[in-house]
């Protein structure tokens, strides 16, 4: 079983972080893949709502059990987010980032086994 | 260092590698504070499983547009964020 496709706001084109740091946005102060705020566009804000597709809503609410039972934190939650390939986090979408560092920190607790979720899809 | 509302400050512009709620945008800059709000567990130990002990208070700082975005006609427009004191510096 694959994940269904979700309707998407589109990410704006990736900016390389050489094109960044020479603006005078930033001080040469190294950022991570989610630290964006500043970053200079031409491009107008993309305002339009998005339904939620149902793996969506399930993501959301697996986190917040997770949270509420103490399994994880929302900081362990954005430090995976944080972690995540450049090329990855650009990619993802929203909750395709929340099943990345939920998977990631579950893995990391010893609570997922590496590659089980994949073998459950495939299988 | 503790910081009352009025104080002139400026968060900190250095390299962390690792978890923090700073963002990057503000690094260096100057600010006042707007508000002290209170004290809250650190995000970045929590982040890495710890506890988040001892608990670090939270600002609001207000930012003038200008000194956030020099290149922007900001003359108006103020910025403001939740900073950890630990980010914080006295500014004269």
């Amino acid at each position: 079983m694959r994940l269904p496709s979700s309707p998407r706001v589109p990410f704006r084109q990736y900016i390389p972080i050489s094109e960044y740091v020479k603006s005078d946005y930033d001080r040469a102060v190294e950022r991570a893949v989610h630290d964006r705020g500043g970053w200079p566009t031409d491009e107008p804000i993309d305002r339009t709502e998005h339904e939620l597709a149902d793996w969506e809503i399930l993501m959301d609410s697996i986190e917040n059990v997770l949270e509420r039972r103490g399994v994880m934190n929302v900081d362990e939650m954005r430090r995976g987010i944080e972690g995540m390939p450049r090329s990855q986090y650009e990619a993802a979408t929203y909750y395709e980032r929340w099943l990345y560092t939920t998977e990631t920190i579950l893995v990391e607790k010893g609570i997922l086994a590496a590659g089980e979720l994949d073998a459950r899809v495939e299988g | 260092m503790t910081y009352r509302s009025g104080d002139s400050v400026r968060v900190a512009e250095r390299q962390h590698v690792g978890h923090h709620r700073t963002p990057g945008y503000l690094k260096g800059k100057r600010g006042t504070v707007a508000r002290v709000h209170s004290t809250f567990t650190n995000p970045e130990s929590r982040a890495y499983g710890g506890d988040g002990q001892p608990p670090i208070r939270l600002y609001l700082v207000e930012f003038e547009g200008s000194e956030v975005f020099p290149s922007e006609r900001t003359d108006s427009d103020r910025v403001y964020a939740d900073v950890f004191e630990h980010w914080l510096e006295p500014a004269s």
